[in-house]
């Protein structure tokens, strides 16, 4: 039973499934995220993020598959013999105690002669010791959130769950408890899995971002090259803002796919698509994107819009364009040219872009996942 | 008759100002509790203050069930030392069901809270089920289960483990006749308390290296704890002052307070006084008792 405790190593998920009746809330997911690392869980809401946590912790038992961390089999084993703590989304602070006792229940369960100082730091670095005599119904929603961080925290798990810990803060205070986060984070060397539906949250604190939607896992990699390159159509509209348009792949040219697009040839990089034939959903992010008045040269594609809206940003100027397909793009000008291009909705405009920047996803999801 | 004046005069007095929003509000609170405070004020204070006079009255010697208006604390004196016993009984039984309508209770309302599933309303059904016969009657059939000729006696004295030979007109027939009537007042508040409760907070600690006991020990009783309290007074208080269950189930010898209220009142001439002195004596006992235990274990900042 003690072995448990004393599991060290990445955490590994082996093929796990949890169903609920003949509802699969996670679906077959592998995952495998190494020791010391800060792991992104995004998703829309009920994908199974916290279902996934809950198998991790050991409140819920998968239905099929192993929870190991290094090479202990965690499965079948309670929640108080795993090294693991949880930041509950909804907090779950001991309401008969006060916050001083809720931080301290658990080093006082593992009988940590320290329990009384890592309390009182613990607290501290969450700006909350001028509560620690106050009960939990006496502080706001964001107090409540960083109790329950400091709880967790405490115990310096092997792995920490995190079920969107900073959700109820402010703007400011959110940024200083990322800073935080991460520094505790690599200054003790815990894993921690955070789920979390700010994306701009999960692209700047964590080294593996993984997407997940209706119970499975639709990529994985580092923040930036899912952005650079989704594979999926959900992973792209998910991840950032995305400017999208389906072809038919006609043709080759060398290291290029070429599709048409309403009579427009649009070129992809072969590298970057993952269909190469029939039909594509091709897409490129908004900044990837220039506006010109007129056709430029160059082998770029290129494509006639009109604009629909146009924002000023100071550093920028944003327009909604529409299509000819009759989807609407953004794209931006970088305000640094002394005569900037001062466009007007009505007017046509030119939207070019590197074939390289550009990536091809399968136009349906569900065929090609499966 | 001053406390009905007083109600009663209440809601003709003109308010002084002409009133802003506050001062209407204030007022629409007090007419909500108008009917409330009425009817306590005829069918409780009333008789409170009538009580209280008789329990200060004195007989007029040789004329058995005549009184006079008197300030006769000899009534007083006489329930504490005649009946001393009396009420050690009454608090030691009533204390006694507590407890066991306690250690029932609780595993009761636990399962109904956490295991019950789809079983859950039936079990409640069946906890409020013996409200819909009377009181008396569910009684009396207990008296009959505790018969000598009953199952009951009948098994434990084939195992040879009752050393009395019977149950029925014993201490332990009122014992556990009180636990049984005051069942469902201890098992509904604990439920309440334990259904409220965060399935989270919970898990919570046992996620928080806490096992299973631990858990049960640390968080889930101290948040049940309102719902113990509750149902503890709950029971007590009315175990305390009843009377049935050592009517119908008890010894001839060795009553309650309760019978003695009740046999002062109704089968002894002349007892009107002493009866109206042990029952506000009962009263300020329990008053005192319960203050005390609340003050003990009362956990007044848990919502
Ligand atoms: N105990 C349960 N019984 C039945 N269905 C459940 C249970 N727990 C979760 N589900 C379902 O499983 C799915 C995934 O739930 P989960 O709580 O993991 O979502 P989530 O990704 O955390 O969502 P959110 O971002 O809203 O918190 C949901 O459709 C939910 O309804
Ligand atoms: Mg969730």
């Amino acid at each position: 039973m003690a072995g448990f405790r004393e599991a060290r190593g990445d955490l590994q998920l082996d093929k796990v499934t949890k169903a609920f009746g003949d509802f699969t809330a996670v679906d077959d997911i592998d995952l495998h995220v190494p020791r010391g690392s800060f792991f992104a869980l995004l998703g829309p809401s009920g994908c199974g993020k916290t279902t996934t946590l809950r198998m991790i912790a050991g409140l819920e038992q998968p239905t099929a598959g192993r929870v190991m961390i290094g090479d202990t089999d965690l499965t079948g084993s309670r929640p108080y013999e795993r090294p693991v703590n949880t930041v509950f989304q909804s907090y779950a602070l001991f309401p008969h105690l006060s916050i001083k006792d809720n931080v301290a229940f658990g080093p006082k369960r593992r009988k940590d002669k320290d329990a009384a100082t890592r309390t009182d730091e613990a607290l501290e670095l969450v700006q909350m010791t001028q509560f620690a005599g106050r009960k939990p119904s006496q502080l706001s929603g964001g107090q409540q959130q960083r109790v329950a961080l400091a709880r967790a925290l405490v115990n310096h798990p092997e792995v920490l769950l995190l079920d969107e810990p900073l959700g109820a803060l402010d703007l400011k205070l959110r940024r200083e408890m990322q800073v935080e986060l991460k520094r505790i984070q690599t200054e003790v060397g815990l894993t921690f899995i955070h789920v979390t539906h700010d994306q701009e949250e999960a692209m700047t604190m964590a080294d593996t971002v993984a997407v997940m939607n209706k119970g499975h896992i639709e990529q994985l990699g580092a923040p930036a090259a899912l952005y650079d390159l989704p594979r999926t159509r959900f992973v792209a509209n998910f991840l950032g803002q995305a400017n999208t348009g389906v072809g038919t792949i006609k043709d080759t040219d060398g290291d290029h796919l070429v599709a048409d697009v309403l009579g427009t040839p649009v070129k992809i990089l072969k590298s970057r698509s993952q269909v190469h034939e029939g039909e594509v959903l091709f897409g490129v992010r908004p900044e990837k994107v220039t506006v010109s008045r007129s056709q430029p040269e160059g082998a770029g594609n290129d494509v006639k819009g009109v604009v629909r809206d146009v924002s000023f940003l100071g550093v920028a100027t944003s327009y909604l364009v529409d299509m000819p397909s009759g989807t609407t793009w953004s794209c931006y000008e970088q305000n640094l040219d002394v005569e900037p291009l001062d466009l007007r909705p009505g007017d046509e405009v030119w939207l070019t872009w590197n074939p390289g920047h550009a990536f091809g996803v399968p136009v349906d999801d569900e065929t090609a996942q499966r | 008759m001053s406390a009905l004046a007083h109600v009663a005069g209440d809601p003709d007095v003109t308010p002084a100002p002409p009133a802003p929003e506050a001062t209407k509000r204030g007022w629409t609170a007090y007419l909500l509790l108008l009917p409330g405070a009425l009817w306590l004020g005829v069918f409780f204070v009333l008789p409170l203050v009538q009580l209280a006079a008789v329990s200060l009255q004195s007989r007029y010697p040789g004329f058995p069930g005549y009184y006079y208006r008197d300030v006769n604390f000899q009534n007083y004196a006489a329930a504490l030392t005649d009946y001393a016993p009396h009420f050690a009984r009454s608090f030691l039984y009533a204390g006694l069901a507590t407890f066991l309508a306690f250690v029932v209770a609780y595993p009761l309302a636990y399962a109904m809270a956490f295991k019950a599933g789809k079983w859950r309303n039936l079990m409640m059904i069946c906890v409020i089920a013996p409200f819909f016969t009377s009181f008396i009657l569910r009684t009396f059939a207990w008296s009959q289960i505790l018969a000598d000729e009953g199952w009951v006696a009948g098994t434990l004295n084939f195992l040879n483990v009752l050393p009395g030979g019977n149950i029925i007109n014993t201490p332990l027939a009122v014992v556990a006749g009180l636990t049984y009537n005051f069942l469902p007042f201890m098992v509904l508040p604990i439920y309440a308390s334990l259904e409220r409760a965060d399935p989270r907070v919970i898990e919570a600690g046992g996620d928080l290296y806490a096992n299973g006991f631990t858990t049960f020990r640390t968080v889930t009783l101290p948040m049940s704890m309102p719902g113990v309290l509750a149902g503890t007074l709950l029971t007590f208080i009315p175990a305390a002052g009843d009377f049935v269950n050592m009517e119908l189930l008890g010894p001839q010898r060795g009553k309650m307070v309760g019978n003695v209220i009740n046999d002062q009142f109704l089968a002894i001439p002349g007892g009107y006084p002493v009866a109206a002195a042990l029952s506000f004596t009962l009263m300020a006992a329990i008053l005192v008792m319960v203050f005390l235990y609340v003050r003990r274990f009362g956990t007044e900042e848990l919502v």
